[in-house]
């Protein structure tokens, strides 16, 4: 399955970005934009959304597997 | 979507702080070159963006790997007329403008939405397939 993933960039007028990211679940996430953060400069803050707390699929699958 | 994070730019890419004093029309030279500082002292620096005068803007790299700005802002407001936030805002936009797009095309991406908005911030859609 081919999955698209974005990553929502806004740069203010004082050169902070914000970055919101698209498409990406669970802890996956985090490291999905961490690479632009690290290139960036310093993180401010950060916020988890609901997605962020949803297992992915194969992650599901696997620990159903692990209880039967 | 699944977080959401704001980052304080710093400016460490020599390529990326060219081009976005090319953007803002600043004509820069590099390599030992002298920045007048505060109170009139010369000193050196690594790139200096000339102001058509007595007065210029220079970056230093620190011991961090980040380059500070070095001026004599009283000389350059008065006499050039920029203003030192204006400046080191306007810097930082282009800056992390070219920053992220230099980094996500290394990573892949492509920019599917590019658009200064009406308050003068920059949005930008970066994609991936995977």
């Amino acid at each position: 399955m081919v999955l698209k993933r974005e990553m929502e960039i806004e740069i203010g007028r004082d050169g902070k970005v914000s970055i919101k990211v698209n498409g990406v679940q669970g802890a996956e996430c985090l490291e999905f934009s961490q690479f632009l953060e690290e290139a960036l400069g310093e993180t401010l803050a950060q916020e988890r959304t609901s997605e962020y707390y949803q297992v992915p699929a194969s992650t599901e699958a696997a620990v159903q597997q692990a209880r039967q | 979507m699944s977080h959401f994070t704001k980052v304080q730019t710093k400016i460490t890419d020599l390529d990326c702080l060219k081009q976005a004093l090319e953007d803002l029309q600043y004509s820069c030279r590099e390599g030992e070159v002298r920045v007048r500082g505060w109170r009139g002292q010369w000193s050196e620096a690594d790139l200096v963006a000339d102001l058509g005068g007595p007065y210029n803007i220079g970056f230093r790299k620190s011991p961090q790997g980040n380059y500070e700005v070095v001026a004599d802002w009283w000389g350059v407001e008065m006499r050039a007329g920029i203003s030192q936030v204006k400046f080191v805002n306007d810097l930082n936009q282009r800056y992390a403008y070219h920053k992220v797009l230099s980094e996500v095309r290394k990573r892949g991406f492509s920019v599917a939405e590019d658009e200064t908005l009406e308050d003068h911030s920059i949005r930008l859609v970066v994609r991936k397939w995977s």
